[in-house]
């Protein structure tokens, strides 16, 4: 049951507790009996309409399209904060980097980019071999038993 | 009491799959990766403990300088382990080595340095396998390693380089073989088929290019400004990085910015339209020059800017070598069928992509020699490739 039929349902209730017809409103009837009342009525509606702009994209589009752009124009500026946050000149400046007082710098991208710019791919292969020598060899090649006897200690 | 016993059904149902789910031995075993690169990365770490002096002795063998002998024989069986990881990874299609690009230009790739030492053991079993007369086992790992250089990729300039290394090392090698194989018609048909079928090329200069630009102008940011004063050294120096420091302004980093991105975004067309060599390697010249070294938004775009030139060599000189394995397996094929060496270059074959003409050909006493008919821009060099055949 919605509101509608909620106050339907309440006006037979109250016609037929106090056994009246239900009650009608007579305008004509009203302006004649108050005309002074009605004369200020009509004159605060002439007001409000006229204090009104006239809104363009209603007029055109109606009232949907108005609520589009809308929703576009929030959807574009939580974009814009968003790309905003992720270069965003304010924030905390980056740590220094860890890399470059670490070994393994040799093998990052701006020593190796650096190796080639300078040497060439001859300068990259020298810059590849340094790097082993600088990091070390990797683990020599090992099997599981080999590895669970080193834990069990046989 | 019907319910009850629909229920008291579905419920023993559910309890026995999901049992027979649980007991079988099949499932319990999870797939082997789907990513190439985590059986590279098993690989690299099972490559055996040597001195440096054995792998110089491996690096000169892969190179052609040294006959395979019995050192490399033994360098090489203590490899087995990360040459079966490298068979296993060429079969599987994708590869992604998990860079961290959010480090930028930090990111470290400890990756291609082992890549080098990988590709020299493989290179150096294709030679002990042509050595001991298995020419299609020695192909085969020079297929194998020509996948490898792929998967390298081309997720950074300095991937995309290293991948044509290897691809370079592939061919020079492969010459030797179609050398010693050259009688064997069948055996080329084979390698014919496969470089016709096999996984192309298909790697791009413009890929880590764009990634290369994005790092660079994100560095081009005033809180930035020591990071890339530091990444605009070849060599650190404190004074010249304060320097660099205290001359850059909001401004001045906007600018160079622009100039660095019109630069490589040119570059990149550049890169990506149909030219011959000496117009391209011209015009990326141009792009990586005449930047003004008293004018610090100049200065900072210049400082970023990729040998473009250079790189551009790297990969025509593998296009080249890659068009005359192909161009000499037809001589070869005709040779097969003629029963002799043509005098002439036969018709249609792969061109020097130097020129964009056939390769220059010559009879010699062992056998052929194919000449790109352009000097490379770079180094001022004829390059030229020779096929001893066996008799």
């Amino acid at each position: 049951m919605d509101k509608q039929d909620n106050e339907k349902w309440l006006d037979e209730l109250i016609c037929r507790t106090i056994n009246t017809e239900k009650p009608q409103f007579d305008a004509e009837k009203w302006k004649q009996k108050y005309p002074d009342e009605y004369q200020t009525l009509i004159s605060q509606r002439e007001k409000t309409t006229s204090s009104r702009q006239p809104n363009i994209w209603r007029v055109i589009f109606g009232k949907s399209a108005a609520q589009l752009v809308a929703a576009a124009a929030v959807i574009i500026l939580v974009g814009l904060l968003l790309s905003r946050d992720r270069q965003n000149p304010d924030g905390p400046a980056p740590e220094p980097s860890a890399v470059d007082q670490s070994p393994a710098k040799i093998v990052s991208m701006m020593s190796l980019r650096t190796a080639y710019q300078r040497g060439g791919i001859d300068g990259l292969d020298q810059q590849f071999r340094d790097a082993l020598d600088v990091l070390g060899p990797t683990s020599s090649s090992i099997s599981m038993q080999e590895l669970l006897e080193g834990f069990n200690g046989s | 009491m019907n319910r009850i016993y629909k229920g008291l059904f579905a419920g023993i149902l559910l309890v026995t799959l999901t049992a027979t789910f649980l007991a079988s031995p099949v499932l319990a075993i999870p797939p082997d990766p789907d990513n190439a690169a985590l059986l590279y990365y098993q690989g690299f770490l099972t490559l055996a403990q040597l001195e440096e002096v054995a792998w110089d002795h491996i690096s000169n063998v892969a190179r052609g300088k040294t006959e395979p002998d019995d050192k490399a024989r033994e360098y090489i069986s203590k490899c087995v382990g990360a040459i079966q990881f490298a068979e296993a990874a060429t079969k599987v299609p994708t590869c992604h080595w998990g860079i961290r690009y959010s480090q930028g230009l930090d990111a470290l790739m400890p990756q291609l340095s082992q890549a080098r030492r990988l590709t020299f053991v493989l290179i150096t079993d294709a030679r002990i396998r042509a050595a001991d007369g298995d020419y299609k086992g020695a192909l085969e790992r020079c297929l194998l390693t020509k996948t490898f250089a792929l998967h390298i990729g081309d997720d950074t300039t300095v991937s995309y380089l290293v991948s044509l290394a290897v691809r370079g090392q592939v061919y020079l090698c492969m010459r030797d073989v179609i050398g010693r194989a050259a009688g064997d018609a069948d055996l080329l048909k084979w390698l014919k088929n496969e470089l016709l079928t096999s996984p192309g090329n298909g790697l791009s200069l413009v890929r880590p290019l764009k990634i290369e630009i994005e790092i660079m102008t994100d560095l081009m940011r005033v809180e930035n400004v020591e990071k890339m004063a530091r990444a605009m050294m070849n060599d650190y120096d404190k004074k010249k990085a304060d320097e660099i420091v205290k001359t850059a302004t909001a401004r001045t980093l906007e600018q160079a910015k622009r100039l660095y991105s019109e630069r490589m975004n040119s570059a990149l067309t550049v890169l990506s339209t149909p030219m011959p060599y000496e117009q391209a390697h011209s015009r990326l010249n141009q792009l990586a020059d005449g930047f003004d070294e008293d004018d610090p938004a100049s200065r900072t775009a210049g400082a970023f800017m990729p040998a473009l030139g250079k790189i551009l060599l790297q990969k025509m000189l593998v296009d080249t070598q890659a068009n005359a394995i192909k161009a000499a397996i037809e001589i070869l094929l005709d040779r097969a069928k003629a029963g002799r060496l043509a005098d002439e270059l036969p018709a249609g074959l792969p061109k020097d992509a130097f020129s964009g003409k056939d390769f220059e050909y010559e009879k010699t006493k062992e056998g052929f020699v194919l000449r790109c008919r352009d000097k490379d821009l770079g180094k001022n060099e004829h390059y030229q490739y020779e096929f001893k055949l066996s008799k």
